[in-house]
């Protein structure tokens, strides 16, 4: 987009002091940051300590695809007056998949996009994340999702016991 | 415990995880480790099927009854997965209900065909936080009247399955719901039914076994879906229709001036979605969208037309007279869906030939559909004429059985 160069850039610093120069339109997609920008609208350096380069990077890169599907949506509605359904349902699904692949992390990284999606205030990357967790948790016993995500088990047997005749149900296989 | 993925993540954000499970895998994750142990309880979606009776009771008990009244729940779905004839426990779903009635409930489901809706209306309907509701039950009789519902004043979206309710009764129900955008109704059994609703933008109308004359009063309406295996007749006043959704599956030769009348009615909006299925009965081809030496309507507005169908002659002709009579299109999909096959038993011997695609070749190579996109910016604009002019033999009508076997078909007055 030309109008990218007269856009506003702002700096992100990441936990481990990297930078990211991002424009104020991609940086403005992370509600945190848009309230400092709305707070003090002077600012052009964001210090992030809780994120660190990689996954920061990442969240730059979703919040980036998400303002440019946004953007061509928007070109095309001003251009013809309506925007073409079709081309719309289209893009849609690219944005889909794009978020599909964009999930294809291991369960670490995942855990850490969720503790910066919900620090940086990313809604859209935050459901996201969240869904995938969901569905590693769905259909598995409290072994294997120990096992997903390195959870030690610190309950007693009579704990478990008791846990266990409370909600039988949740303890069945046949479901 | 630095190997803990979940030991920096705050129990707010591992409860939005477990609220996209069922109930029975949320409460599974209480053996997790001392931390999960009331976890899931704090879950803002109980979401309850089974297909034990006994089972589903307990887990209603336990999950909603016994749930902390500080806890706000804002998805309830409740599923009766188990054998037939036997539905959930009135009283149970009943005390469910008064329950979530209190924990600012907003989104409920209730799938459970045998299910008497007829006590739990009244407590559904004092739900004043609730903004969508489905019931999946056929049990609410013709005469039913409805309890007020002045209360749902944040009902935008409203589902009913097997909707026998006479119209004047459901019209009643509508007026109050001031909020009210989305009404879908499946399978109605009424075969005249009127929809008033001065709010109502999105109707959807589906699996309807019969025929449907319908009248509608909804100067909000944007969206309208229907789908049935006959083609409705609709009337009404729709003023602020943009799009249109049609799809029929059992289309006979008698359907075609009902479909005429539907397409005139239609004919302000301005995207058309149209998926027709022949008659599995219906040997040979015939025109369905346009009657034979007629004028079709002009979709003066019509930005954007896809239409699923066997192209076969007829249907191809028909849909480029429709093209002709509609100077705003953006963007036209045609995609060719083959006639059932000819080899079942019975009369059924549709000739392959006659019900071939003749839609012209595509960049692959086949005639299985045709895209053009953004025709108003001059692209595609010559595959587009070429079709525009196509040629058809002047002769317009359905072809003639010929064989002794299909005597029937003219009995039929076809």
């Amino acid at each position: 987009m030309a109008r990218s160069s007269t856009e506003n850039m702002i700096t992100l610093m990441s936990s481990d002091g990297e930078e990211f120069m991002v424009t104020e339109k991609v940086a403005r997609e992370c509600t945190t940051i848009r309230n400092m920008l709305e707070d003090d609208c002077v600012i052009t350096n964001i210090p992030l300590p809780n994120v660190t380069s990689d996954i920061l990077s990442m969240v730059i890169e979703y919040c980036m695809e998400h303002v440019a599907a946004a953007e061509k949506a928007a070109a095309e509605t001003a251009e013809k007056g309506s925007s073409s359904a079709p081309a719309a349902a289209k893009a849609n699904k690219d944005l889909e998949e794009w978020d599909k692949a964009f999930m294809n992390v291991d369960v670490y990284t995942l855990c850490d996009l969720i503790l910066a999606a919900n620090y940086l205030n990313v809604s859209g990357l935050l459901d996201l994340t969240i869904q995938t967790a969901a569905n590693l948790i769905k259909g598995k016993s409290p072994e294997q999702i120990r096992k997903t995500f390195h959870i030690q088990n610190d309950l007693s047997l009579e704990e478990e016991e008791k846990i266990r005749s409370q909600t039988p149900w949740a303890f069945e296989k046949s479901e | 415990m630095q190997d803990d993925y979940f030991s920096n993540i705050p129990d707010e954000l591992i409860v939005s995880v477990l609220s996209f499970l069922n109930t029975h895998e949320a409460a599974r994750t209480s053996l997790l480790a001392r931390r999960f142990r009331h976890l899931w309880k704090s879950s803002l979606s109980i979401n309850i099927f089974s297909t034990q009776i006994g089972k589903f009771v307990a887990m209603a008990d336990r999950a909603i009854l016994q749930r902390n009244p500080v806890e706000p729940l804002l998805n309830l779905r409740l599923f009766n997965a188990f054998i037939p004839n036997k539905s959930l426990p009135v009283s149970l779903i009943s005390s469910c209900l008064i329950k979530a009635c209190n924990l600012d409930l907003r989104h409920l489901i209730i799938h459970d065909s045998m299910l008497d809706l007829e006590p739990i209306l009244p407590i559904i309907f004092s739900i004043h936080s609730l903004e969508s509701l489905r019931l999946d039950s056929y049990k609410l009789s013709k005469e039913y009247s409805f309890p007020s519902a002045t209360m749902l004043r944040c009902l935008k979206s409203l589902r009913f399955f097997v909707f026998q309710v006479s119209s004047a009764k459901f019209n009643r129900l509508l007026l109050e719901l001031c909020c009210l955008e989305d009404l879908h109704l499946e399978m109605m059994i009424e075969r005249v039914f009127s929809i008033s609703s001065q709010t109502i933008r999105r109707l959807k109308l589906t699996r309807n076994p019969r025929t449907v004359y319908l009248e509608l009063s909804t100067p909000s309406l944007e969206l309208l879906h229907y789908e049935s295996d006959r083609v409705p007749c609709i009337r009404g006043d729709t003023p602020s229709l943009r799009k249109v959704v049609f799809k029929f599956d059992d289309v006979t030769g008698k359907d075609v001036n009902a479909m005429v009348g539907l397409l005139k009615y239609i004919s302000h909006a301005e995207e058309l979605t149209l998926k027709i299925k022949e008659d599995k009965d219906e040997m040979y081809p015939f025109s369905i969208l346009l009657e034979p030496g007629k004028i079709a309507a002009t979709f003066s507005r019509l930005k954007h037309l896809d239409v699923t169908a066997c192209f076969h002659k007829f249907n191809l002709q028909d849909v480029v007279t429709l093209l002709h009579h509609s100077p705003a299109l953006e963007s036209v999909m045609l995609v060719h869906k083959a006639a059932a096959s000819c080899n079942n038993f019975g009369a059924n011997k549709r000739k392959k030939k006659d019900w071939a695609s003749k839609l012209p070749l595509n960049a692959d190579g086949n005639r299985c559909y045709a895209y053009f996109l953004d025709l108003h910016l001059g692209k595609n604009s010559e595959e587009f004429m070429k079709l525009l002019n196509k040629k058809f033999t002047p002769k317009r009508q359905r072809m003639k059985p010929q064989s002794k076997k299909c005597t029937f078909l003219k009995n039929r007055g076809c």
